[in-house]
């Protein structure tokens, strides 16, 4: 069965005065994939999902979003039609309890105006309980219940990063970026954090593009991966074909091995 | 209401107790569930319907009476009414702790010759299906939190607690009345509950609990600690223990109101927001709650940490004159209480949820009498229980809670002190042998005795004094006898000190004992002397910590006969493991095998070394391990 395409990047290029951060970059999203992009330091890959949720304007090239062209669509409006991040460094209102955090990620459903929330009158309330209930199914599914009114900025890290996802999760996207979701983590909490990642794609189908350096963690819980190297795409397919691909082992795994044999 | 109360108090099984609450009082709360954030209440009747609709579907799929049915997970409304249902049903219960492993469940389910099991998630589930071709006897395995089961809904033997209910219902409307006389057949001399024991020794035993020792095991526990049903309990003590079976007893005979908390993580919170009339927590809970409120008051300001202090200062004097002296304290005594009261002591109840607590209750193992005298500062006098699952309850504090003692003990028990010095036990209900082991039954049988092999005494006011296992009261080479546990107590009480050994014997002649820091509290306290530390490892092995430690070991070693103290003692690299085999589920120390284990550390310490490099296998979660290599100290102490 054809599955559809959530996104799609066509001859994505990029450059920063005279560095190409990226060069002419294809690359198809399907409809509840989980995608890895993998590639070494520099190689573009945050780049990449700069472009897709607004940060940067491409140079050349056009990114189509459901069959839309989202291109020159402004950087708010892209989480408005459901393309939701999870930062590489946390991005959470530190001051702020669990609660209040994921509550802000469902912001763009809440419809009342600013009377009604000055006077907390009917519809304001009736909208802050269902998007409360929301909230707290997400609570529940990451099972951050014990830290749901405590400050986001006096947790630890691994904790941070999962409320990271939850907020991301609460705005209820069909695309999701993660940009190292495991990054410093260490191995029992990247283990929770990818039972998580596939709990979320599982349950919820959600399309998901990861950028992980771990290659353990991206050869079991990717579908498909994508390799860039200096800007460019240099291998495509399944995790098996990836890690058997020559240029990918030049690239990266190579450099990887000589490392750790030297 | 009374005579309904009468009619209820005549009743001999739980089943028959649940149908007559429905009878009486269908639209009353009986308990609650925090869920998604909200406390949810479910009526009388809601849990007669669950349970009615539960145990039809069960005996739809084959469960029939005088069958078994395993139950693990969380302390949740499904778990007791998967109980009920069972023992409606005309079969047991068989309760297992939450952090089983698949190996003890293999046992447990083949040796109770379960056909069922209820699980409450994936986590439990799979710890079923991870022996599944060894345990051919279960037919279904039934869960009720269906978060990340939604793989597993291809596997035949699993089955979701709501089809069951549905079964049920279908079942109900073929056969109306089906379930009351299912009911009334039931006797209170069948079966309830199969407990295993935590086994600190040997394979697990299951004592058969029927119906009769339950009933009246809970209304000796009221004639002592009267139950109302105005009351709030909070449930979270493991279901499979006996003690939380008799509480959820009287919830059937008072109508106590049950609640149960969120998750493990959130007990502390949920006790606040619930403020439970009644509360039974383990030593080591109460003694949390102890390190938890000084170590937030050595944060505090000089301000607040003053005001504390004096607080506490006069709310010991003033417990001193009601608890030891038994007198009224003397009128500047009860008004600077009342300041002190106002001020801070109140405040601190509240912060704990005890604000309403009438009763709090512990057991298990014994508490550090300096636990007891701070709750009784702050206004919260805690029993001491003692009972075990052959017998239950013993011995009880009344309203005068005497450290070190558990009470003397409850009405219609009787308890002697051996020759050799072993508690022994008779009462008019007791269990009903272990399943399948006859030779062990007898031997903790004599001439209706039972023998608890716990040492004892009386002390001069009748309360019962459990010194400690018969076989663990130890002696040192010049003849000194002493308690390990009651050494180890003492070291816990310090807010650095999670766990400790006490190692000694008749071939030696110090103590010598083998400690695990408190890895936050030390964390913290290195933190404010500016002293950087890496990992627990690193931490642990500070000369500054060894220092600090060393306090602690010389304040408990004041109390102590100078031929038995703790000469010697050393920082564990880790922490006491459960998943190791370190410590047993009740998290009691497994000596013997500890002893083996840190063999040569115990010989570096009687040989006079001060170092020893230890290479420790550590076992992660997912079962990979790892080796960690360190200099362990060894330190001595007066």
């Amino acid at each position: 069965m054809e599955r559809k395409t959530c996104l799609h990047v066509q001859g994505l290029s990029l450059s920063f005065g005279g560095v190409s951060a990226l060069q002419h970059v294809d690359l198809e999203v399907e409809e509840g994939e989980l995608l890895a992009l993998i590639g070494p330091n520099g190689a573009g890959k945050t780049c990449l999902l700069n472009c897709i949720n607004g940060f940067y304007r491409p140079d050349s090239g056009r990114i189509l979003y459901k069959g839309r062209d989202i291109t020159s669509l402004p950087l708010h409006k892209r989480a408005g039609i459901g393309i939701g991040r999870v930062f590489q460094g946390i991005q959470l209102y530190s001051g702020l309890s669990t609660l209040d955090n994921l509550m802000a990620g469902r912001q763009r459903f809440f419809r009342y105006n600013i009377l009604s929330a000055l006077w907390f009158l009917g519809r304001a309330k009736r909208e802050e309980i269902q998007q409360r209930k929301v909230v707290e199914k997400i609570i529940d599914f990451l099972e951050i219940e014990y830290v749901r009114k405590k400050m986001v900025g006096e947790l630890p890290y691994g904790l941070r990063k999962r409320i990271d996802l939850g907020r991301a999760l609460a705005m209820e996207p069909e695309l999701l970026l993660l940009d190292e979701p495991m990054a410093g983590m260490n191995l029992e909490e990247k283990e929770d954090m990818a039972r998580f990642i596939l709990d979320v794609h599982e349950e919820r189908g959600i399309s998901m593009v990861l950028v992980e350096h771990d290659m353990g963690v991206v050869m079991d819980i990717a579908q498909r991966v994508v390799v860039l190297d200096f800007g460019r795409k240099i291998a495509d397919g399944t995790p098996r074909e990836v890690s058997k691909n020559p240029g990918v082992i030049a690239a990266y795994l190579g450099q990887e091995a000589q490392r750790t044999v030297g | 209401m009374d005579k309904v109360q009468k009619a209820v108090q005549e009743l001999d099984t739980l089943p028959k107790l649940l149908l007559a609450n429905y009878r009486a009082h269908p639209s009353l709360v009986a308990m609650r569930k925090k869920d998604l954030g909200v406390w949810n209440p479910l009526t009388w009747e809601e849990c007669y319907l669950w349970v009615k609709h539960f145990a039809l579907g069960l005996s739809v799929l084959g469960f029939k009476k005088g069958d078994r049915l395993s139950i693990v997970g969380d302390n949740d409304p499904q778990w007791y009414w998967a109980e009920l249902a069972a023992q409606a049903v005309g079969g047991a219960a068989v309760g297992l702790y939450i952090d089983v492993i698949p190996s003890e469940v293999q046992y447990i389910v083949d040796h109770s010759d379960s056909t069922f099991a209820v699980a409450k998630d994936q986590e439990q589930c799979d710890k079923f299906l991870e022996v599944t071709d060894k345990i051919p006897k279960l037919q279904k395995i039934i869960y009720w939190d269906p978060k990340g089961m939604r793989s597993y809904r291809s596997i035949p033997r699993i089955i979701s607690f709501e089809e069951v209910a549905e079964l049920g219902i279908q079942h109900e409307r073929e056969n109306p009345g089906l379930f009351e006389q299912m009911i009334s057949a039931g006797k209170g001399k069948d079966t309830a509950v199969l407990c295993y024991t935590s086994g600190t020794t040997g394979l697990p035993k299951g004592a058969l609990i029927s119906h009769d020792f339950l009933i009246k095991g809970a209304r000796k526990f009221a004639q002592v600690k009267p139950w109302q049903a105005t009351d709030e309990y909070l449930s979270f003590v493991p279901m499979a223990w006996i003690a939380e079976q008799l509480f959820m007893v009287g919830w059937l005979l008072w109508k106590t109101k049950v609640n149960y908390p969120e998750s493990t993580e959130t007990v502390q919170e949920n006790i606040r927001e619930i403020g439970p009339h009644f509360l039974l927590l383990g030593p080591r809970q109460w003694q949390g709650l102890v390190s938890m409120v000084q170590m937030k008051m050595n944060d505090a300001g000089s301000l607040r940490r003053w005001i504390y202090k004096a607080s506490m200062g006069i709310g010991y004097r003033v417990s001193q004159y009601r608890f030891e002296r038994r007198e009224s304290p003397p009128l500047l005594w009860r008004g600077l209480h009342r300041l002190a009261e106002w001020a801070c002591l109140v405040h601190i109840r509240d912060q704990l949820g005890l604000r309403r607590a009438r009763t709090g209750l512990t057991g298990g193992s014994s508490l550090g009498p300096d636990v007891f005298r701070w709750f009784q500062a702050i206004g919260v006098n805690i029993s001491e229980a003692y009972g075990l699952t052959e017998v239950n309850p013993v011995a009880m504090h009344r309203d005068w809670a005497k450290a070190g003692t558990v009470g003397p003990p409850v009405p219609g028990v009787e308890v002697r002190i051996s020759s050799e010095g072993e508690v022994w036990v008779r009462s008019d209900v007791i269990f009903d042998g272990y399943h399948k082991q006859p030779e062990e039954t007898a031997k903790i049988l004599e001439d209706g005795w039972i023998k608890t092999g716990d040492a004892g005494l009386f002390d001069e006011n009748g309360h019962l004094v459990i010194l400690d296992r018969l076989k663990d009261m130890l002696t040192l080479r010049g003849g000194e006898r002493y308690s390990p546990t009651y050494i180890e107590n003492r070291l816990k009480f310090s807010p650095y000190i999670k766990d400790a050994m006490v190692v000694g014997g008749e071939d030696r002649d110090f103590l010598f004992a083998i400690i695990n820091i408190d890895f936050d509290n030390v964390g913290r306290w290195a933190e404010k002397k500016g002293i950087s530390y890496t990992t627990f490892v690193d931490l642990s092995q500070k000369k500054e910590v060894y220092e600090l430690i060393q306090e602690d070991v010389e304040r408990v070693n004041r109390n102590l006969p100078p031929k038995a103290r703790v000469k010697k003692f050393s920082l564990l690299h880790k922490e006491f493991d459960p998943d190791e085999g370190e410590l047993t589920k009740t998290r009691k120390l497994r000596r013997a095998f500890l002893e083996t284990r840190y063999w040569a550390m115990i010989k570096a310490a009687y040989t006079g070394q001060e170092n020893l490099a230890t290479e420790a296998e550590v076992k992660y979660r997912d079962g990979r391990t790892a080796i960690v290599r360190t200099e362990i100290r060894i330190w001595g102490a007066e």
